[in-house]
């Protein structure tokens, strides 16, 4: 039972398993068409964004801050992005690497105003929220624009026999593993783990933050431009419900907000989750809700009461699961031996 | 111990796989109904609004069921998130659909998405919003149509002459743009008539109420008021609250509510009657977007000049334009307080075109 | 090496330190000794970079030293292991040994192997028995101690400060530790070992500074001086002998049992205890750390549920869900882990105070501002807790300070049943004093206390009677005449048990 254990103790834990509890369930209502390789494209291109958009908030909710300007600040890279590309005819590439750095510069903002101006960031980043929103108004004032159908077929189709948008996601996570090498990975953990004792530790607390919130910055513009790809074209109110999915994905990936504890695995795990209980959803009626009569007319209030039911019922799971940490009671799950302990 | 939870696991794996394509073989045996196979994704069902458009577009839809039409037709809600209605969109176009009509969360998203679909064969048309695509039509009410007509009424009502306010929505938004334009289109051609000011309401009575107080101090004496739909609720609110005679006219709102405010203020008032105009802005368009698909599926050809451009996308002809037919003033008002009087308080005033309407549309 | 030269500092309207001086030599051990808020504290945060100096110099080998952060501090050599830790509980032991000097490989990875390898040295040095893969959570708090000291090791310092490491260790550990830290001072370790313990103090230290209202009045070396004459310094008093009022012979014979217990059982933890409490009676539980006092108490206290026994609590049988039952029935708790289970750092001390009393009553129930506010001016001045007022956050008191208040709020609702475990920890003299002596004027007015304690002479000197621990049982009961150190030590140990309450 080393595997038992090993997995009880990972942080993720809550997220693998509702994501297992949602794909058994996914077959059961897809039928056999779930193993198709075009199903697996389709989940994750539709899914790639808040993915991303997870990875993002995971990384600064570790340090025990939060960002809420994530939807928004995906919203101004799809815009600018847009723009620059349709409006002012840069090159595709050009256009979405200023994009880009765009996502990164607000991270940058929200990293400078939480670490070193010392507002907390649930302050901090929803005003940067609200300036980065307008920004994006003021960028493209009504949807349009479009994606030449290269990108996003691309986008949308395979890259040596896996859907483009796992290669992306397999990148970004690479990228995070090899930062937890660096000292800077442990210090994330420690600085939200408890702050004090980082500090104590010598360790420069502003620092870990600027790039904890920086990486977020960055990773929130990838997602901000497979959104772009996704939708093909620029919508200032596109990225609104990533905001708050996003945090939804870190909770249900295990991941606590305090900081200190949890990972970007479950966090995708999460947002795969979010992503298939809408297909859920869908299938559940497509499928089945014909054989129930008289469901047709009410059909789609019934959506939405069972698929947030699911996610609350997922929430609920992911903050109860025990863990036994920092509660009174027992909290001493390991005897302190010394050795020739009597 | 690790061999019995993979024996356990091999077990559930299996059970799984066999429950699923259990259900499959039912579910396609289902499916070979005859008739259509017919899909709405709605942006969001959580307006009151949007919930009437799916209600007449459920009820046409049962019609069409009876005759043996339509042997499929189903509704996705996407909760406002436009990657919802993306993998919704994708899942229709992999379990195979003849038609997907759209009230899309971003007007402009989807376009892959829609390649995909006119390439699988597939019928989509965009409705209540318009979609920039040249494959897919889109039918819409009117919004220039619309505004038109109440900026006329309200023109005549002042005897082309005297000082108005004016409420917009959202400025950047493709319906309150077009309005708008309208107008400003109608006033051009009464030079007499003054906006005194312009504000933008959001389409929330609540802030029209608030804009309405503020405005009364600095705009005391204005004869009109020409307002976007979402407002006239608000404005006569605070007009009332503030003691403030009534405008000379005022334009529309298309809630049941404004209706029924109407109804009781000219009953207190017998002798000064308020001088309003209700012109729809149907829920039921979808229903009228639905009657339009099931022609075409039939193959029938829509008649040339019925498509036209959406003027957001001036490039393709790809709109069906509905006009507003259903107008209520003090003359037919107390008509249509009876016939609405079981309706529920969100409920917003609404036509359907009926079938002879819709077949004028094609040859 | 060190000095440290007419250090000032401020908070607010707290003067915590004036004109303090210390000396540190290479090899040198320095016992920092103060009652509470006699500053000590705040010169260890000002050495560890945890605080800054507002007046005074800090010289380091004659050359003046600023330090600014902890990051300076660490630079020069000096090495901190704070009392309430800078470990990070969600982080592996091994992690945090070496946090903030993880060894590096190429481009700049930190080798976790490395960091492994680092930290087993260090623990194995300290000759603690840890997986350095566990996270620091899941350890009990004298191995988290012990893991906080290899941390400060682990910067290889010239001079290490232990902030009162050893209030939570058992006495084999502390032999251990201190024979460490005497080797290492012979390759020029110099440290400073701050304690409220003074037999350690006497064993390990050669010198001893005594601070008092943030000034240093004396430095003195450990082999000229007595108990007695820290104390004087410590408190400008000289101790009288208060073991004279014992009160065992005053004890009424025939006394209500008002708790009894039958073969309790808790998962684990606690193994068939019985035992039967009279009231007014002060019931000490002894014992290792960890060998089931804390979860025997926690279990009547109903914070955790036991699997097998039965209570009886006032002649009814009884079993509490929460906690909240138990306070309701007229049961009060208090822990030696404030943090966590006992004050409300940022309410204010009124609030503290008064918070059993509210819980009493419903949720809605009228409080009277001006009542509190009269109250607990009342309750502080009995108690001579030292804060700037009722309305002062309970953490800008000192840990004494703050362990007084707590008593305060039960002594507020007059329990019937009082629970202590380890009431003192990191509780100076004085203030643990005075809390025995509330403790006994409860005790007198018919409040029967049980109390666990991790030191022998606390409890030898407050209970009437001792029930010894170990592994869960209970072992030894003692009273009257077996009442003595020794007796005691060989019952924690396991060795000659006496009868009593252990029913093997």
């Amino acid at each position: 039972m080393r595997l038992w254990r090993l997995l009880r103790s990972a942080p993720a834990l809550p997220g693998y398993l509702l994501l297992t509890g949602a794909i058994i369930i996914n077959i059961l209502v897809q039928g056999p068409d779930f193993f198709s390789m075009d199903n697996f494209n389709s989940i994750f291109s539709v899914n790639a964004p808040l993915i991303m958009a997870a990875i993002a908030q995971t990384v600064v909710v570790l340090t025990g801050e939060i960002d809420l300007s994530i939807g928004s600040n995906m919203t101004l890279v799809n815009t600018i992005a847009i723009l620059l590309a349709n409006q002012y005819h840069w090159p595709v590439g050009g256009s979405w690497l200023t994009a880009l750095l765009a996502g990164t510069l607000v991270g940058v903002l929200n990293g400078l105003i939480v670490a070193y101006l010392r507002i907390p960031s649930l302050l901090a980043t929803f005003s940067t929220m609200s300036v980065v929103s307008g920004l994006a108004l003021w960028v493209l004032p009504k949807p349009g624009g479009t994606v030449p159908s290269e990108v996003y077929s691309a986008y949308g189709g395979y890259l040596v026999g896996l859907p483009t948008t796992v290669w992306i996601i397999a990148t970004v996570v690479a990228l995070w593993a090899i930062i937890s090498k660096y000292p800077i990975g442990k210090y994330i953990r420690a600085v939200g783990g408890r702050e004090r004792s980082a500090y104590a530790s010598g360790i420069r607390i502003e620092r870990v933050k600027l790039f904890a919130h920086t990486f977020s910055g960055f990773v929130t513009g990838l997602a901000g431009l497979c959104l772009t790809a996704l939708m093909a074209s620029g919508d200032p109110k596109i990225g609104l419900p990533f905001g708050l999915n996003s945090i939804a994905a870190v909770i249900l990936g295990g991941t606590i907000l305090s900081g200190g504890w949890g990972g970007i695995g479950g966090s995708i795990a999460g947002a795969l989750f979010l992503g298939l209980v809408s297909n859920i959803v869908f299938f559940l009626f497509n499928n089945f809700a014909g054989l129930i009569p008289g469901i047709g007319n009410v059909s789609s209030f019934y959506q939405q009461l069972l698929s947030n039911l699911i996610v609350i019922f997922g929430l609920a799971s992911a903050v109860f699961t025990p863990r036994k940490k920092n509660g009174i009671g027992l909290p001493k799950t390991r005897e302190g031996m010394t050795k020739d302990a009597v | 111990m690790s061999k019995k939870v993979a024996s356990w696991l091999v077990l559930l794996l299996t059970m799984v796989a066999a429950v699923s394509l259990a259900l499959s073989v039912a579910n396609a045996k289902d499916t070979k109904k005859n008739g259509f196979n017919v899909a709405l994704l709605n942006g969001t069902n959580s307006n009151a609004w949007r919930l009437q458009m799916e209600q007449n577009m459920q009820t046409v839809a049962n019609k069409y069921k009876a005759q043996g039409i339509i042997g499929k037709y189903s509704v996705f809600v996407a909760n406002n998130d436009a990657t919802t209605q993306a993998q919704q969109m994708q899942q229709l176009i992999n379990s195979g659909v003849d038609a997907i009509l759209i009230n899309p969360v971003s007007a402009t998203s989807l376009s892959p998405l829609i390649d995909k679909a006119v390439a699988k064969g597939i019928l989509v048309m965009g409705i209540d919003q318009h979609i920039s695509h040249p494959k897919v039509i889109s039918v819409t009410t009117d919004q220039y149509a619309w505004a038109k007509i109440q900026a006329e009424w309200l023109a005549k009502q002042i005897d082309k002459k005297g000082n108005i306010l004016q409420f917009d929505a959202i400025a950047g938004a493709p319906a309150n743009d077009v309005r708008h334009q309208a107008y400003a289109d109608v006033l051009a051609r009464y030079p007499d008539i003054k906006v005194l000011k312009l504000v933008n309401m959001d389409w929330d009575e609540g802030k029209a109420k608030q804009l309405m107080t503020t405005l009364l101090s600095a705009y005391p004496n204005f004869d009109a008021i020409l307002c976007q739909d979402g407002a006239a609720v608000g404005i006569i609110n605070a007009l009332q609250e503030a003691k403030h005679p009534l405008p000379k006219a005022i334009t529309s709102d298309e809630w049941i509510a404004y209706l029924r405010l109407w109804h009781d203020l000219n009953q207190k008032n017998p002798g000064k009657p308020l001088n309003a105009i209700i012109v729809e802005n149907p829920p039921g368009i979808g229903a009228d977007g639905l009657q339009i698909v099931v022609r075409l599926l039939q193959g029938k050809k829509l008649k040339s000049g019925v498509l036209t451009s959406d003027p957001s996308d001036k490039g393709n002809k790809n709109a069906i334009l509905i006009k507003p037919t259903l107008v209520i003033t003090n003359a037919n008002m107390e008509e249509w307080y009876e016939k609405t009087k079981d309706k529920p308080d969100t409920y917003y005033i609404d036509s359907v075109l009926s079938q002879k309407e819709i077949d004028k549309l094609f040859n | 090496m060190l000095q440290m030269l007419d250090i000032g500092k401020r908070f607010g309207a707290v003067t915590a330190l004036k004109n303090a001086s210390l000396s540190l030599m290479p090899g040198e051990i320095r016992a920092l000794l103060g009652a509470n808020g006699s500053g000590k504290s705040t010169l260890v945060k000002i050495l560890g970079g945890m605080v800054k100096l507002d007046s005074g110099n800090i010289l380091l080998d004659g050359k003046p030293l600023l330090i600014q952060s902890p990051r300076d501090s660490r630079q020069n050599a000096i090495a901190v292991a704070y009392q309430d830790l800078s470990l990070v509980p969600q982080l592996s032991v091994a992690d945090n040994i070496m946090l903030g000097r993880e060894p590096r490989g190429r481009a700049g990875l930190v080798e976790s192997a490395r960091v492994r390898q680092g930290a087993l040295e260090l623990l194995n040095r300290l000759q603690v028995e840890v997986d350095p893969d566990a996270l620091v959570s899941e350890l009990d708090t004298a191995t988290q101690s012990l893991v906080e000291v290899a941390k400060a090791l682990a910067w290889e310092p010239r001079m290490l400060v232990l902030d009162e490491v050893t209030a939570s260790l058992h006495h084999d550990q502390v032999q251990r530790l201190f024979a460490l830290l005497r080797g290492m001072r012979q390759s020029g370790l110099a440290i400073l070992f701050v304690s409220h313990r003074f037999d350690e103090v006497f064993s390990l230290c050669d010198t001893a500074t005594v601070l008092r209202g943030g000034e240093t009045m004396s430095a003195v070396s450990i082999s000229q001086v007595d108990y007695s004459d820290l104390i004087h310094a410590m408190t400008g008093k000289w101790p009288e002998k208060i073991r004279a009022a014992q009160l065992e012979s005053k004890l009424p014979k025939k006394r209500d049992i008002v708790l009894s217990l039958s073969n309790l059982h808790v998962q684990n933890k606690v193994k068939r205890v019985s035992l039967k409490v009279h009231s007014g009676e002060i019931v000490g539980l002894g014992g290792l750390q960890g060998q089931g006092q804390a979860e025997t108490l926690r279990a009547i206290f109903g914070a955790v549920s036991f699997s097998e026994g039965d209570m009886v609590f006032g002649g009814a049988p009884v079993k509490f869900r929460s906690p909240g039952d138990a306070v309701r029935q007229g049961i009060g708790f208090i822990s030696g882990d404030r943090e966590r289970e006992g004050v409300l750092p940022v309410r204010s001390v009124t609030e503290n105070l008064f918070l059993a009393k509210m819980a009493l009553k419903g949720f809605f129930s009228t409080i009277n501002s001006h009542w509190l506010f009269t109250g607990a001016k009342e309750t502080i001045r009995q108690l001579k807790i030292v804060a700037e007022g009722p309305d002062s956050p309970a953490n800008s008191l000192s840990g004494g300070n703050q362990q007084k208040l707590v008593v305060g709020r039960w002594l507020m609702v007059k329990p019937r049943l009082l629970l202590l475990d380890d009431p003192t920890k990191g509780v100076d003299i004085n203030a643990r004093r005075e809390i025995h002596q509330l403790l006994r004027q409860m005790a007198e007015h018919g409040t029967t206390i049980i109390i666990s304690s991790s030191d022998n002479e606390e409890l030898l000197d407050i209970a009437d009677r001792i029930l010894v621990f170990y592994e869960g049982k209970v072992v030894a009961e003692l009273c009257n005449d077996q009442k003595t150190e020794a007796q005691l030590v060989s019952a924690m140990l396991g060795v000659n048990r006496t009868s009593g309450g252990g029913d093997d």
